[in-house]
């Protein structure tokens, strides 16, 4: 019975097992043992000797076949969408296996080079989705804060100010942030040219830190990592990955054409400023998100910037945005004249009009593979992340739900149409089972 | 000696006096070389620019004043003796001066830097509007959400202050005199009398010195041990509303404290206090358990129910010492000193105002 390359009359990788299993219910008292398999397409999990029996049914020795689920990208989204599916069905799901996949590793992503400010766009556009997202990632991380471990995830509080040259609507993140409230005469006497602005409390989540700690989390729990570029779905496919989870940011076109996905290139300068304390944002209305003068203060270094370039695919730093970020910083806050600079870095920041978050479904019948969806976070990837990778982590639940449903099914159709010998050698059955046989 | 008291009379416009052709520039002493004698020393030069010489003595310079150990919060102290309009009076006009170097290309320099955070509190009864709440920025009681994050701390005021930083602000203000031609010496003074013939006035800003110095019994020590680490992801204070336990970031370091001790003159760092004052504020704020390079520090406050600011006069065998006091500004000394240095400067012109009266006379 079972060896892989016994002679079956087909060839489902799915037939073997069950079929199996079947025989085993036929030759044990099923009542006892309620597994409820094969006419009820579901094994009851809550009993131990049904589950012994099924991960003993699913490969012709006692260890189980793998689901295995390859994410591919390691930047913030892949990272935490790896730990976050691992949280949810490691325990649910003990065949699991877990590999990340990825060209460019920490420090080297897009997420490396931001400064890690939790703040969404000013405007959700009605996309009340992403705001939850949004809510969700923030009230993951406060979870963490009192944590002395906060320090290694790169997290902390810091407060500051938005500014604008005219009064604005109050933005769908002022309840979610702490103390969210409008600036005083006396604030805005601090920043000439500014009449308008929001003071409020927000977190800082630095991927130099954060990734690494990702990485180690996922390492621990023996997720595996694969430094190469994947070419196709399809290469993922032949190679026996059950499901993908696509999490390659701005370089997603390369695997499947989007035209909805664009570059906005960002240049940053990194200073060295630990006299700044807050983050200082201005805004024009005009211009456009990220493309008016903004100072971060990080853990080590400050950062400067204030780029937005639509459709600019160049990952090379510009002297004449460097000019233009430090004179209008220089602006903003005199004192930067006396930082001394350190770095400076440009990022593409995977721009969609909305987040690409979904299913699909890659080729047909039994050849049928999934691919999970989950890029295009623009320049608020780190403000995000969490909501998305637990969206992510329910839809590949509603996927393996169906795998399962659909091998009850095929199996037991299979079963009924094949045939094979009524009995097999004992010794081929697995000790679990041996056990229970009268 | 006789010495008399002279309280001070504070004018609304005193203009600079001009120097007679008869006298020669008064000469200036400021005795001390914390935050009070030089920022009180760079205010005279500043009002008086061209009737006197004025130099600095101090046994001490920086790092090693009381000042250096403080965080430099301007988080006002209050002071029994002295009305609260004063008070605040001097907290806006330092408010004021602070907040426009802050916001120059010399802030960094300078060490004035704004910074922002919570003063909680477990008792509601503590959490009353403070008199100063006006002056700092966005004062305003925190939200039940904030308040999460001290989950033994049931109320609480959010607000934005500046910070100064020492060394660096103390060095600036010395750059600050060496342009205004302030000479400043090293020299240990034992007795305000010993200066009679090199100088007119004297201004005494030896803070706890003063015990000693003028034998002022009225004023005390109050023991602080502060930490300064090393934890630069802290970006917002957090002061206990009891004063006892608080977290203040600075440019460098983050400064831990701290301990309120009356009396105690003990300048050694205890190991105990050290562990004690660690606790409370990673109970405060838990990151700081990852905190690096420990740094131990203790200083004495000058502590007085209200700073002695006034004029006396000191005289022996016909000789004649003017001496104008600036001490006991006990934990509030950042919070206040601009004003206070203002009053003193006032002082001092009051000072010269008399001598060049006497000198007139003296011409009849």
């Amino acid at each position: 019975m079972g060896t892989r390359d016994s002679t079956s009359q087909v060839q489902s990788r799915d037939f073997d097992p069950i079929a199996q299993h079947r025989v085993r219910l036929q030759a044990l008292d099923t009542q006892t043992l309620d597994c409820g398999a094969p006419n009820k397409l579901r094994c009851t999990r809550g009993s131990v000797e049904a589950s012994k029996i099924h991960r003993g049914c699913l490969e012709n020795s006692a260890e189980p076949r793998a689901m295995r689920i390859a994410v591919i990208g390691a930047g913030v989204i892949g990272l935490s969408t790896a730990l976050c599916i691992h949280d949810r069905f490691h325990a649910l799901v003990p065949q699991l296996q877990l590999e990340v996949y990825a060209d460019r590793f920490t420090p080297h992503t897009t997420s490396d080079g931001a400064a890690g400010l939790w703040q969404p766009y000013l405007s959700d556009h009605g996309n009340l989705q992403e705001t939850l997202w949004n809510k969700e990632t923030f009230e993951h991380l406060l979870g963490y804060l009192n944590l002395p471990e906060a320090k290694e995830m790169g997290l902390f509080l810091i407060s500051g100010y938005n500014l604008f040259k005219q009064p604005v609507p109050d933005p769908s993140w002022k309840n979610i942030v702490l103390g969210f409230r409008n600036l005083t005469p006396k604030e805005l006497e601090l920043f000439p040219g500014y009449s308008y602005g929001w003071f409020n409390t927000a977190l800082m989540l630095e991927c130099r830190s954060y990734l690494p700690w990702l990485t180690n989390r996922l390492a621990q729990r023996g997720v595996k990592f694969f430094h190469r570029k994947v070419e196709s779905f399809e290469e993922m496919f032949s190679q026996g990955i059950d499901v993908v989870i696509n999490c390659t940011g701005i370089r997603a076109g390369e695997l499947q054409p989007d035209p909805a996905l664009q570059p906005a290139r960002g240049q940053v300068i990194k200073v060295l400023a630990p006299w700044v304390k807050h983050f200082i944002i201005t805004h024009d209305m005009e211009s456009g998100i990220y493309s008016s003068p903004y100072i971060i203060p990080g853990s080590e270094l400050t950062v400067l910037g204030g780029i937005y370039q639509q459709g600019n695919w160049n990952e090379e730093n510009s002297a004449q945005d460097h000019k233009s970020i430090w004179e209008r910083c220089c602006r903003l806050l005199p004192t930067l004249q006396k930082a001394e600079i350190v770095q400076e870095w440009s990022g593409l920041r995977p721009a969609r009009p909305s987040v690409r978050l979904e299913r699909e479904s890659i080729g047909h019948g039994r050849l049928r593979t999934e691919v999970i969806h989950n890029y295009g976070h623009g320049g608020f990837g780190i403000t995000i992340h969490w909501g998305c990778a637990m969206a992510t982590a329910r839809l590949l639940g509603n996927v393996l739900q169906e795998k399962q449903s659909q091998s009850r099914l095929s199996a037991a159709a299979i079963c009924q149409t094949a045939e094979f010998p009524p009995s097999w050698p004992r010794a081929t059955y697995p000790k679990e089972v041996l056990e229970n046989m009268d | 000696m006789r010495s008399y008291e002279v309280l001070p009379v504070r004018t609304l416009c005193l203009s600079p006096p001009v120097p007679t052709p008869q006298m020669a520039a008064p000469r200036v002493a400021v005795v001390g070389a914390g935050l009070i004698g030089l920022s009180t020393a760079l205010r005279i030069a500043e009002v008086n620019p061209s009737c006197c010489s004025i130099t600095l003595l101090s046994e001490q310079f920086s790092p090693n004043t009381t000042s250096d150990v403080a965080a430099g919060m301007l988080i006002p102290h209050t002071y029994p003796g002295t009305p609260i309009h004063v008070q605040k009076q001097w907290f806006k006009e330092t408010f004021t001066y602070l907040f426009a170097i802050s916001n120059s290309d010399e802030a960094s320099e300078a060490g004035i830097h704004l910074v922002s955070g919570w003063q909680i509190f477990k008792n509601p009864s503590e959490a009353e509007v403070p008199f100063w709440s006006d002056i700092v920025l966005g004062f305003r009681p925190m939200s039940a959400a904030e308040l999460q994050k001290f989950p033994q701390h049931s109320h609480g005021q959010a607000f934005t202050t500046l910070k100064c930083d020492c060394p660096p602000y103390l060095l600036w203000l010395e750059k600050r005199l060496k342009a205004n031609g302030v000479q400043i010496h090293t020299r240990k003074v034992t007795d305000l009398w010993e200066l009679h013939r090199e100088y007119d006035i004297v201004v005494n800003c030896v803070g706890i010195g003063a015990r000693q110095l003028v034998g002022d019994q009225q004023l005390f020590p109050i023991r602080g041990q502060v930490l300064k680490v090393h934890a630069p992801w802290v970006k917002n204070f957090i002061r206990d509303g009891d004063g006892l336990t608080y977290i203040y970031p600075g440019i460098d370091s983050v400064t831990l404290g701290g301990t309120r001790e009356k009396e105690s003159w003990c300048l050694s760092p205890d190991p105990g206090t050290t562990k004690d004052i660690f606790d409370r504020c990673c109970s405060l704020e838990p990151s700081l358990q990852r905190a690096q390079d420990i740094r131990v520090k203790v200083g004495l406050r000058p502590s007085r129910s209200c700073v002695r600011l006034q004029r006396e006069v000191l005289s022996q065998g016909g000789a004649k010492l003017l001496v104008v006091h600036n001490y006991g500004h006990g934990s509030g000394g950042f919070s206040v000193h601009r004003g206070t240095a203002e009053e003193a400067a006032h002082l001092v012109g009051e000072c010269i105002a008399v001598l060049q009266g006497s000198s007139s006379k003296a011409k009849l």
